[in-house]
């Protein structure tokens, strides 16, 4: 993320907070697809985190009013989704349903089709979904969301320290896979 | 996707962050998806979030636009309504006297057609008039006009008839004063205006540079109308017709051509039918009468 959309963001958040409906409506174009990913990683399901994305939007549009513009408003976005799909699931405990039941886990075909390219390409995809819950989250939503350290500290409800070792773990992690990955090239 | 690792110091781990970079991953959603759930979206905020509580929201400024919008709308429509001429068109067979604004009165006969603006005083007095009427005019500021077929009349304050009839065979309009002055021209030619005094009559048909020159006339010819009399002198039958079938809202089927063209003098002073008036002139002219379901057939 460049310091340009931020700026887009920031103005945006301005607008929303005056009830500006075209800037909820970019907004929403703009971050509706990344939320619905992060869910996701919730849920384990497509509609129930498309349902858990709308129903943060609608919480930031009805919350508008009270928005602190000194915070980043990604933050803010991530850490409602990261909740709501939180009391998703333990809802789901509630009701004695195991987890199994919500319907088939999204699996990006993509990965599949790149696990049968040529040798030498690395599959960080699969690594990546081979780390530990909060190892992949923090480093996810570091590498692909564009969060600062702070930011994911924030949504996470961690320490910017932990964050940090979070990530440092799953590069380590990552470092060792490609390592290994290379020899076994090397050899064949 | 260039974000910049933040807290790491290791080439190695960099190395890694560098190459992970390039990962593509693809939409979870699509663009298509992404509109369907925001349309879902603003279905559940609604259209009105935000008016109650924030007055100054943009929701309220096109409230408030809107009933600027109505206000002038109502506003357009009055002067609209106040702009709209105002028309009284007598029946066949009928008599009708206009009031108007600024006093002054129209006596119409049968079938006339008289237009007048509702802000009659501030308009600067105008009616128009297609048919005969007998005009009482109240002395005003400004001139009283009555545009009639191609004419203007112009008075200030007088009584006087007109006879202007879309429908007459020459389209002929004649002026007759029974009181004050008036000055008379055809509408495209005001500087060819005749005046007229008490006792005379003018007319003018288009193609006529002047109205003609004025003539004494008898008055109590002119308005015999409004008496429920007939007068016709020297008129075509086809004008006396068609004062027959307006005075008593019948139809007249003429199949013999030759008949109106030719001219005719007679007074009826006392109401008479149609019938009665229609064969006392076909005793002159030779022409023979039948009844139809709306009124006389005229033949040999």
């Amino acid at each position: 993320m460049s310091e340009k959309d931020r700026e887009h963001i920031e103005t945006l958040v301005e607008l929303i907070s005056e009830s500006d409906r075209k800037a909820f409506d970019r907004l929403f174009r703009l971050f509706y697809e990344p939320m619905v990913r992060y869910a996701i990683r919730f849920t384990k399901e497509k509609a129930a985190a498309c349902d858990v994305a709308q129903e943060s939007f609608i919480a930031l549009w009805q919350n508008r009013k009270r928005i602190d513009p000194e915070q980043p408003l990604k933050a803010y976005l991530y850490r409602i989704v990261r909740n709501r799909a939180i009391n998703w699931i333990q809802r789901l405990d509630n009701r004695n349903e195991p987890l199994e039941n919500a319907g088939p886990v999204s699996e990006d075909p993509k990965i599949h089709e790149e696990e049968n390219q040529d040798d030498f390409s690395a599959p960080f995809e699969i690594w990546i979904r081979e780390l530990p819950d909060r190892q992949q989250e923090a480093f996810e939503l570091s590498r692909f969301d564009g969060l600062s350290h702070e930011e994911i500290a924030s949504v996470m409800d961690l320490s910017p320290k932990t964050v940090n070792n979070h990530i440092v773990s799953a590069l380590r992690t990552l470092r060792e896979k490609y390592e290994q990955h290379l020899s076994n090239y090397n050899e064949g | 996707m260039n974000q910049k690792n933040q807290h790491i110091s290791d080439p190695d781990l960099n190395e890694i962050w560098e190459k992970t970079g390039h990962l593509e991953r693809d939409p979870v959603v699509t663009p298509e998806e992404t509109e369907r759930a925001l349309g879902r979206v603003n279905r559940q905020i609604g259209p009105d979030q935000g008016r109650a509580n924030d007055p100054s929201s943009r929701e309220a400024i096109w409230l408030k636009a809107r009933y600027l919008v109505a206000a002038i709308a109502l506003i357009a429509f009055a002067a609209a309504w106040l702009f709209t001429p105002k028309t009284v068109t007598v029946p066949y067979g009928e008599f009708s006297t206009v009031h108007l604004p600024d006093g002054s009165t129209v006596q119409l006969n049968s079938g006339s057609t008289l237009t007048h603006h509702r802000i009659f005083t501030f308009s600067g007095r105008e009616v128009s008039l297609n048919g005969e009427g007998y005009f009482e005019v109240q002395p005003g500021n400004s001139p009283f006009r009555v545009e009639a077929n191609g004419t203007t009349t112009e008075v200030l304050g007088t009584n006087f008839n007109i006879r202007s009839w879309s429908s007459d065979p020459d389209r002929k309009t004649v002026i007759s004063v029974s009181s004050g002055l008036i000055e008379f021209f055809p509408s495209s030619l005001s500087d060819n205006r005749v005046q007229l005094k008490p006792g005379t009559a003018s007319s003018w048909a288009p193609g006529l540079e002047s109205p003609a020159d004025p003539d004494p006339v008898s008055i109590n010819d002119i308005t015999g109308w409004l008496d429920n009399r007939m007068v016709f002198r020297d008129q075509p039958l086809q004008v006396v017709f068609n004062e027959i079938e307006r005075r008593y809202n019948i139809e007249i089927d003429v199949e013999v051509e030759s008949v109106v063209s030719e001219t005719i003098t007679a007074f009826y002073n006392e109401p008479r039918t149609a019938e009665a008036i229609l064969e006392d002139i076909g005793m002159v002219k030779g022409y023979r009468l039948s009844e139809t379901s709306t009124g006389f057939r005229i033949f040999k």
